[in-house]
């Protein structure tokens, strides 16, 4: 009995533990969190840093489908197909950045939504590819080195874990990079970053590519993660819910996706807990499946937030002194 | 076949255009991409319902009590959520999220309410088939199609003939000298949210009564398709909205009579991403000056 | 600043999640020794779960599961549980959502003295592995797509395969005298498996009964049914086989019925509820569908069942409904005849064994724990399904 208990996968025990120290929604839905949180948001702490609303499901989606079909079909090593799927991601963004060139605001908004839409199409009706919406099933738990990542041992969180490490470092080191500040530039105020002689054009590209990439990147993880994809994996609603949660915690900032994602992800959960809370109450006070306000939840907060903070709850102006790179040297202007 | 195919084609695609009207009309004056507007299109049809089952209201009545209470939601919208936006200066995107936000609220409300299973819906116009060219057509898909473009010629006109609509294009055009010219112009967008609302709450209880059932969904799909119809006909231009909306309608069920029906979505937006990459202010658009 | 504090939520993060992985061993170890000893004074409820969804697109299904297990469940309890336990019955809600249905699975394996679920929906072919791997019983009562049972020895299927559910069409159609067939089929893993499966029965048949004269793909939903229809009339088809969900089949039986008054259509199990009936009102008279349960059957237990569910939901129960009810029995029965031993098993042992006779007929499973269904095709007439 104790030894098929020590079998359960950590992120099984950790509910079983958490839940029997507090019984509490709330932190069955911060376990839950871990999973939301590194699946769904790390593409987009990642990439709405580069591009404001972008909606980057397509490449999420790209690089999940690459990854699952190669190590799934073709037996390929977990790690190459990682890349690839990374780079075919990346490959599309620099495709969509260089078609949508000519196009301003409100229009590349809708070129990516059509693009999304394309791409989702192309994954139901390609089946004898990407086996359309009858999914792909077993997908196997990632190799590396010999060593099998599963959800059971506890693998595939650890790796999850080493890939938010990983965005998060790749990213702010590009931010405070030469090309992160030129990317930044022309992402607050092309006309002026135009006039100080930043090519818009390449970084911009630069900026797609990359974001593609990330997003590719985390969708990998997204196949041996759930052990089945099809082409309603990645939909509208994804794209929603991590909208909310970049608005709560501040568009554009990594901090905020981190923050919101830790705000909104175990809302469910708590909505959850009320139903089970609800039934102790009076009749006439009991509200029908009170997880459908959710999604009411989830507009009310956009609607504030835009209103009030729309730089989010956290956010605002940074009143540390700006990093100069080497060489550049602040002189006070008395 | 190919007859019937079109007219079924030209049939959906008057309804998409009158809701890419909705989408137009807004985009002209704000610029802003008017995402509450497939919710206020569900909205419209439920609004009949309600009227119908709940009101006890004849049928025309009940459309009335549509149009104004959908049509002031529509106001309401822009009151409530855009005009302190505005009033801020808060940047393009907020609005956008906003009108997301205010959508999201608005379809959800409804789910609670009705439930997210389809209800039956009144058919208002069920005359039969007839025989033309060898196809056979719904006397519904003439009507719908006939209703939604009188609509529009109404719509144009009053947009194109009357001093009202001269006071609109002159805020679509620049708002602060429309200002200086004595327009009131939060009027006026009052004005274009109404009108919007209530395209949209017509073109809703068409396809509620045309498929004779509705449910909270509905919008998402037309609302989506009539949009991207807006885009490529140049959002912003209402004869551009009406060529769009056709244009999808046709090519959808175009799509079904040749490719098979899962590939409906893929011909709407695949075209969307043509026309952009070749005419990036869409067919009918013009290019807006960038301002330094 | 900002970079520190972001790494500081990150590194945060990665260490409550470690810690709590770290401490999971030791009191996950002693309950479960307290628990599964057979203790009749023991008056621990056993828990045993429902999810489907209650939310979303396919909430009709979900909330019939839900309200059919509770009606199972309670009747169990009236009679003092199980060996004098109570029987608790968790309920979740899928939101008609794959990740959703999964992140429920691994809540799931996480509870203690829990001994089985019932149903899941949109997610039945992504929970199989995880509650085999945690030994979990998992009884679904819609699932009818081939590899849900190959996902291991855990997964039991209350439901007609494709195969046996589209032959049932194929019968209705028979029995109509229709046999020029227009295939719609939803462009889902379901809808495509089973237009796939018919072309085999075809050409194994030899195609001397029936003929597919058309067949036609569609998204589902809210899309605009005119064109479909339109094809399957230019192909002179009689009966149309319809491999979609009754959200779906109710809006194209509405136009079907201006362009194509003739038309015989015969839809799925999933069609034989409620709604259906309520919305599709006059237009879907005379539709078809086969069925292993009958409402209107006089057998007591039916009896029970029907009138209890039309006092809880004011509906009649429909056919999936039906089989989660049965499928809750079979789970509890399996668990009761391991009274003393509550060793998941032996429970499923005893429910791969199981005789249990229920308001859908019998339940026992083949060995490849998919149940033997028997179908007997249904009509609509005045606004009920009876035998036709």
């Amino acid at each position: 009995m104790n030894m098929k208990k020590e079998n359960k996968s950590l992120y099984t025990k950790a509910v079983i533990t958490i839940g029997q120290l507090w019984e509490n929604p709330i932190i069955k839905g911060i376990i839950l969190l871990a999973l939301a949180l590194f699946v769904y948001f790390l593409p987009k702490m990642a990439t709405l840093y580069f591009q404001r609303i972008a909606i980057m499901v397509a490449f999420y989606a790209i690089g999940a489908y690459t990854a699952v079909l190669l190590t799934t079909y073709r037996g390929t090593n977990y790690l190459v197909a990682v890349i690839l799927g990374a780079c075919l991601a990346g490959a599309f963004g620099a495709l969509l950045a260089l078609s949508t060139m000519r196009l301003s605001g409100t229009y590349v908004t809708i070129v990516t939504m059509a693009f999304f839409y394309v791409i989702s199409s192309i994954i139901l009706n390609w089946d004898s590819v990407t086996k359309g919406s009858v999914g792909v099933l077993n997908i196997p738990a990632p190799n590396l080195f010999g060593m099998k990542l599963t959800m059971k041992n506890g693998g595939i969180f650890y790796l999850i874990m080493f890939y938010a490490a990983l965005t998060i470092l790749a990213t702010q080191l590009i931010i405070n990079s030469k090309v992160g500040r030129a990317i930044k530039a022309v992402r607050d105020d092309e006309m002026a970053a135009i006039m100080m002689g930043i090519n818009n054009k390449k970084y911009k590209i630069i900026a797609y590519t990359l974001a593609a990439f990330f997003a590719g990147l985390a969708g990998t993880l997204y196949g041996p993660f759930m052990g089945y994809i099809n082409n309603a994996t990645f939909n509208y609603d994804i794209c929603i819910s991590a909208l909310v949660i970049v608005i709560l915690g501040g568009i554009g900032t990594v901090k905020g996706a981190i923050i919101g994602a830790i705000i909104i992800s175990p809302l469910g959960e708590l909505l959850r807990g009320l139903t089970t809370f609800m039934k102790g109450l009076p009749e006439w006070m009991q509200i029908s499946q009170p997880e459908q306000w959710r999604f009411v939840i989830y507009g009310m907060i956009m609607v504030i937030m835009m209103r009030f903070r729309p730089q989010g709850i956290l956010g605002g102006q940074s009143k540390l002194p700006y990093k100069m790179p080497k060489g550049v040297e602040r002189k006070v202007m008395k | 076949m190919f007859v019937e195919q079109l007219i079924n084609g030209l049939a959906i695609g008057t309804i998409y255009a009158l809701v890419a009207v909705g989408y137009s009309l807004v985009f002209g004056i704000l610029r802003l991409v008017n995402f509450t507007h497939s919710s206020v299109y569900t909205l419209g049809a439920f609004m009949v319902y309600v009227g119908v089952e709940y009101l006890h209201l004849n049928i025309f009545l009940a459309i009335l009590f549509s149009l104004v209470t959908t049509g002031f939601a529509g106001v309401m919208i822009d009151k409530m959520g855009l005009e302190p936006l505005r009033k801020k200066g808060a940047s393009k995107i907020s609005a956008m999220i906003t009108t997301i936000g205010l959508s999201y609220i608005i379809i959800n409300c409804l789910n609670i309410a009705f439930g997210s299973q389809i209800i039956r819906f009144p058919d208002l116009f069920n005359y039969g088939t007839f025989k033309l060219l060898g196809a056979t057509i719904a006397w519904q898909q003439v009507i719908i199609g006939a209703v939604a473009l009188i609509l529009l010629v109404a719509l144009s006109i009053f947009i194109n003939r009357t001093r009202i609509g001269l006071a609109m294009r002159a805020v679509q055009q620049e708002p602060s000298a429309a200002a200086i010219n004595g327009i009131n112009v939060n009027m006026i967008i009052s004005l274009t949210f109404f009108l919007g609302a209530a395209s949209a709450a017509i073109a809703g209880t068409l396809i509620a009564s045309y498929n004779q059932y509705l449910r909270s969904s509905m919008g998402d799909i037309v609302g989506l398709k009539a949009f991207a119809a807006a885009v490529l006909g140049g959002i912003g231009s209402l004869p551009g909205s009406v060529l769009g909306g056709l244009i999808i309608g046709v090519s959808e069920s175009m799509a079904v009579y040749k490719l098979g029906g899962s590939y409906i979505d893929m011909v709407a937006f695949s075209l969307l991403f043509l026309v952009l990459l070749i005419r990036p202010y869409g067919i009918l658009g013009r290019k807006g000056s960038t301002k330094v | 600043m900002k970079k520190k504090l972001c790494m500081l939520l990150a590194l945060l993060l990665v260490v409550t999640t470690l810690g709590a992985c770290g401490n999971g061993a030791a009191p996950a170890s002693t309950a479960s020794a307290s628990a599964s000893g057979g203790n009749p004074t023991d008056k621990t409820p056993i828990k045993v779960a429902v999810a489907g969804p209650l939310t979303g697109n396919y909430s009709e299904y979900g909330i019939g599961f839900d309200a059919a297990c509770k009606i199972m469940v309670d009747k169990w309890n009236k009679d003092g549980g199980i060996n004098g336990r109570p029987i608790e019955l968790l309920s979740y809600d899928e939101k008609s959502s794959t990740e959703e249905g999964l992140a429920i699975a691994q809540l799931l394996c996480g509870e203690d003295n829990f001994y089985g679920v019932v149903g899941h929906f949109s997610a039945s072919m992504a929970v199989g592995t995880l509650y085999t791997e945690e030994r979990v019983p998992l009884i679904s009562a819609s699932s009818s797509s081939a590899g849900f049972t190959g996902q291991g020895d855990c997964c039991f299927r209350l439901n007609a395969t494709i195969s046996t559910e589209t032959m049932g069409m194929l019968e209705c159609a028979k029995t109509a005298g229709k046999t020029k067939l227009g295939v719609v089929y939803l462009n889902n893993d379901w809808g495509r498996n089973a237009y796939d499966n018919l072309k085999t029965l075809l050409q194994e048949k030899g195609n001397e009964d029936w003929e597919i004269v058309d067949a036609e793909e569609i998204a589902g939903g809210d899309m605009d049914y005119n064109a479909v229809i339109s094809n399957l009339n230019a192909a002179g088809a009689e009966t149309a086989i319809m491999f979609c969900y009754y959200d779906s089949v109710v809006p194209f039986t509405i136009k079907a019925r201006t362009v194509m008054p003739d038309l015989n259509i015969v839809c799925g199990v999933n069609c034989y509820n409620d709604t259906f009936l309520k919305v599709g009102g006059k237009d879907v008279e005379g539709c078809m569908a086969p069925s292993v349960f009958a409402a209107v059957s006089d057998d007591p237990d039916v009896k029970y069942f029907v009138d209890e569910y039309k006092a809880r939901t004011t509906q009649v129960p429909s056919s999936l409904t039906a089989q989660a009810y049965d499928a809750m029995g079979v789970l509890l029965t399996a668990i009761a005849e391991n009274n003393g031993e509550l060793d998941k098993e032996a429970i499923l042992k005893s429910i791969q064994n199981n005789d249990y006779k229920g308001v859908t007929g019998s339940c026992s499973f083949s060995e490849n724990r998919d149940a033997t269904r028997n179908f007997s095709p249904m009509v609509v007439s005045n606004g009920q399904w009876i035998y036709y």
